[in-house]
């Protein structure tokens, strides 16, 4: 059988998402994200919504990687982290990755979290918004869990 | 540190893989609420913050603090919690 995750798209906006867990060991917070799904983004990148809802206090993060977009140069913090994401009741499918973290910024606050190619690039997209259909099928994994 | 000590070091720092599973499969399921039923959460919340939690509006507000203060209250766990700004005149993003 094939191992396949789902996303969604957003009603409203057309957005593509997918849920999934975030943990950082270092920090020791643990919480769900629904990222934006971001082929343009070469990493996956914790925005200030997500980050003050886990409680992440930014004075106590490290690191200053430079990144660049349409807004311009920012320096966001590096922290170690592990990313899952579920296929029901079947498998759990866990990344480690080097998370960016945006720098809290309140003109930033509904910008979704980003879900970036360091991941990405280990699934295989079939990307249908008029099927309302997103799946990823999963070529590799860090660590495969079965349900 | 060599693959199978890398994996038993993630393997620990998981937590119970049933229950990722169920708690993943809520939070989907809240945002697919906040997605699915956005036009009347427009009119009902415009240009409010919104929190849903295990598919259910659990707390609205016009600043994020006023929602931290009733999900706190609510004693509900935030990191289970999806929360979205309202807002009919949504900004275009380009990233």
């Amino acid at each position: 059988m094939i191992a396949m995750l789902r996303g969604r798209f957003d009603d409203t906006s057309g957005r593509p998402y997918i849920e999934g867990r975030l943990i950082l060991p270092n920090l020791n917070i643990c919480g769900d994200i629904s990222f934006l799904v971001d082929t343009g983004s070469d990493v996956t990148r914790l925005h200030p919504i997500d980050g003050i809802r886990l409680h992440i206090d930014y004075d106590q993060l490290s690191g200053d990687a430079e990144s660049v977009g349409t807004s311009g140069v920012s320096h966001d913090f590096i922290e170690p982290a592990v990313v899952v994401f579920s296929e029901p009741k079947r498998f759990l499918y866990v990344y480690n990755i080097t998370l960016r973290i945006a720098p809290y910024d309140i003109e930033i606050l509904d910008l979704p979290s980003l879900l970036g190619r360091n991941i990405l690039d280990r699934w295989r997209m079939t990307y249908n918004p008029p099927k309302k259909s997103l799946l990823f099928k999963v070529v590799s994994a860090d660590v495969t869990v079965p349900l | 540190m060599n693959t199978d000590t890398m994996k038993q070091v993630i393997l620990n720092q998981l937590g119970n893989p049933a229950d990722i599973d169920r708690e993943l499969q809520s939070f989907r399921k809240s945002a697919r609420v906040l997605s699915s039923h956005h036009p009347r959460f427009i009119d009902r919340y415009q240009k409010k913050w919104v929190a849903v939690y295990d598919g259910k509006t659990k707390a609205q507000g016009r600043t994020l603090q006023s929602i931290w203060r009733q999900l706190d209250k609510k004693g509900l766990p935030r990191e289970h919690v999806i929360v979205r700004y309202i807002d009919r005149n949504q900004r275009t993003m380009i990233l």
